[in-house]
């Protein structure tokens, strides 16, 4: 069990920068889906990286576990429990084939030959790469390349896997593979942290928090944070196209909320007998 | 097209040799880099050759492979050939040319030490062929390991070498990529005077090498995110068998050259 607490955290990268992250407080419990929207350089990837002790605040304290990413003797371990998958597929395939791939992490770790073989094995059967294993990377698509990726954190056994944008460059047949995965991890109980630009994407999970300059300026659950959804129009946010019907339905009347569930939302279309 | 490139000279078919450690192999090279030298009549370096060629047969690799790693030192070789031809002056004029007399002596001489460098060459050749790079690696690092206490960073050396092999096939993509695009925005590569084809591979370049930093930069994140902390107590999923065929290769080679002594100096 992994509960994930900052407090009171500001940061910058050099001494001459304004804040890139401002007081900012949040919890998350073990098992919960957080997506994280934000515009461009609102710190999204810079709270990521202070949560899985790659950054440590300025000031303030960043908790996982119970442990500070602060302490020296902890990071490894933080590292471990709290793993990350980047944007660019390319950008994170550090070995010569699928299996030595997911296998970097483990040796990392010290972990032993017998036991790695055994991880190798079930983390690629989970993702679904377990017939790619002795493939080399420029043999794989974008989305095959980001599960073999998250079968390498997932081989880690970790209890919070962090997705800094890892659907962004990836077509949509890759981008649905990956979020499949997710919704998976999801099930089995791993907290899942999701920076997105896609709403498509934040309406699978659970939380959103929205950042701006460094701050947290929305947190609820999606559910609410969807019931309002010129908050995001008035971002420049492309809302989906169930979503955008909705909100000419609401704004005249005919519809009190909005349903995030597309199919249900047809259905209650269909069932309604308002005068459309 | 870059779906079928094999990273290095690596020719991955089923032979007796792939099938050795990378280290039983990298030590047979360095012997027969000796042994080689032992040949010096018609007698021994007719058995190095014969050797030589059979060992060629056995790793099943295509003989254009060899003579593409040829092709390179061919110069050198004949090179080398002229000049013991032109220069040695043992047995019988065979003929003159340019004022030089070439001995039988000379082109006998220019053709044992042709023998020697050729033999030389396909042997490195027949470890980078029969060798998958990445096993290679590991090999060197298994020899570079003791010299550790002296300060060679061996694991280092190894996982560099690891990620330039692995990123090889990314950068040619990518290589590829900004061509085309190039190409597209009219730039020719092939046209115009020095200082504008200069101009051309610097818009080809400076993308590739903004690209590459930026990749470095991302892939040293992404090895820390994984919890990378150097080679101390690190462990291997690759690990390196030494066989009974590996000890049978290594004696062999070192009987070869026992043979190759003793007509020598007996
Ligand atoms: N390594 C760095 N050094 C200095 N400034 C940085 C660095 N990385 C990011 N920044 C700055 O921090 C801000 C937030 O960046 P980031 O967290 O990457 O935003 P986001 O992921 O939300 O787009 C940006 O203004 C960016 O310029
Ligand atoms: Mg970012």
């Amino acid at each position: 069990m992994s509960t994930i607490e900052c407090k009171n955290v500001f940061f910058k990268y050099t001494d001459e920068q304004d804040w890139i992250i401002q007081d900012l407080s949040i919890t998350i419990k073990q098992g919960e889906w957080v997506s994280i929207l934000g515009t461009n350089g609102s710190g999204k990837s810079t709270l990521a990286r202070l949560i899985n002790a790659l950054l440590t605040p300025t000031s303030g304290a960043v908790t996982v576990a119970g442990k500070s990413t602060d302490d020296e003797g902890e990071i490894w371990n933080i590292r471990q429990k709290a793993g990350m998958v980047f944007q660019n597929p390319d950008h994170q395939f550090v070995a010569a084939t699928v299996r030595d791939d997911i296998a970097f992490g483990l040796e990392n770790a010290g972990v032993a030959r017998d036991e790695m073989l055994k991880r190798i094995a079930s983390a690629s059967e989970r993702v679904g790469v377990d017939d790619l294993l002795f493939a080399e990377p420029h043999r794989l698509s974008g989305g095959q390349k980001q599960r073999a990726a998250i079968a390498g954190v997932l081989a880690l056994q970790p209890d919070i896997m962090i997705f800094d944008e890892a659907t962004a460059m990836l077509d949509p047949k890759g981008r649905k593979e990956v979020m499949a995965t997710m919704k998976q991890l999801h099930e089995r109980g791993i907290t899942i942290l999701m920076i997105t630009h896609e709403l498509e994407e934040a309406l699978e999970s659970d939380r959103v928090v929205f950042m701006e300059h460094g701050k947290i300026i929305n947190d609820s659950k999606a559910e609410e944070f969807f019931q309002k959804p010129e908050f995001l129009v008035e971002r420049d946010f492309h809302l989906p196209y169930f979503l955008q019907v909705q909100k000419h339905l609401v704004e005249n009347g005919f519809q009190t909320n909005y349903l995030l569930d597309e199919d249900e939302w047809v259905k209650s279309l269909c069932t309604s007998n308002s005068r459309m | 097209m870059l779906q079928n490139i094999v990273i290095g000279q690596y020719v991955p078919v089923e032979s007796p040799i792939h099938r050795l450690d990378a280290r039983s192999k990298i030590l047979a090279v360095l012997l027969m880099a000796v042994v080689v030298f032992l040949a010096n009549d018609v007698m021994t370096n007719a058995i190095l050759v014969t050797f030589v060629s059979l060992l060629v047969l056995l790793s099943k690799v295509p003989l254009r492979f060899f003579i593409k790693g040829m092709l390179p030192i061919f110069i050198l070789i004949a090179f080398t050939f002229i000049l013991h031809a032109l220069f040695t002056n043992e047995g019988e004029v065979l003929f003159t040319v340019l004022g030089f007399s070439v001995y039988s002596g000379g082109i006998i001489q220019g053709l044992f030490i042709a023998i020697r460098i050729g033999a030389l060459v396909i042997i490195a050749s027949l470890l980078t062929l029969t060798t998958s790079p990445i096993d290679l690696t590991d090999g060197f690092e298994a020899y570079l390991r003791p010299f550790k206490r002296f300060g060679v960073p061996s694991h280092e050396i190894a996982l560099m070498m690891a990620i330039s092999i692995r990123l090889i096939p990314t950068l040619l993509l990518e290589a590829d990529r900004i061509l085309k695009a190039q190409s597209a925005r009219g730039a020719d590569f092939t046209k115009g005077s020095l200082k504008t084809r200069l101009n051309t591979m610097t818009a080809f370049i400076i993308p590739l090498f903004v690209r590459s930093f930026k990749r470095a930069e991302d892939m040293a994140t992404a090895m820390d995110a994984r919890g990378y902390r150097g080679g101390e107590g690190r462990t291997k999923l690759r690990i390196l068998k030494w066989q009974g065929k590996d000890t049978v290769a290594i004696v062999l080679i070192v009987l070869f050259g026992c043979t190759l002594g003793i007509l020598r100096y007996v």
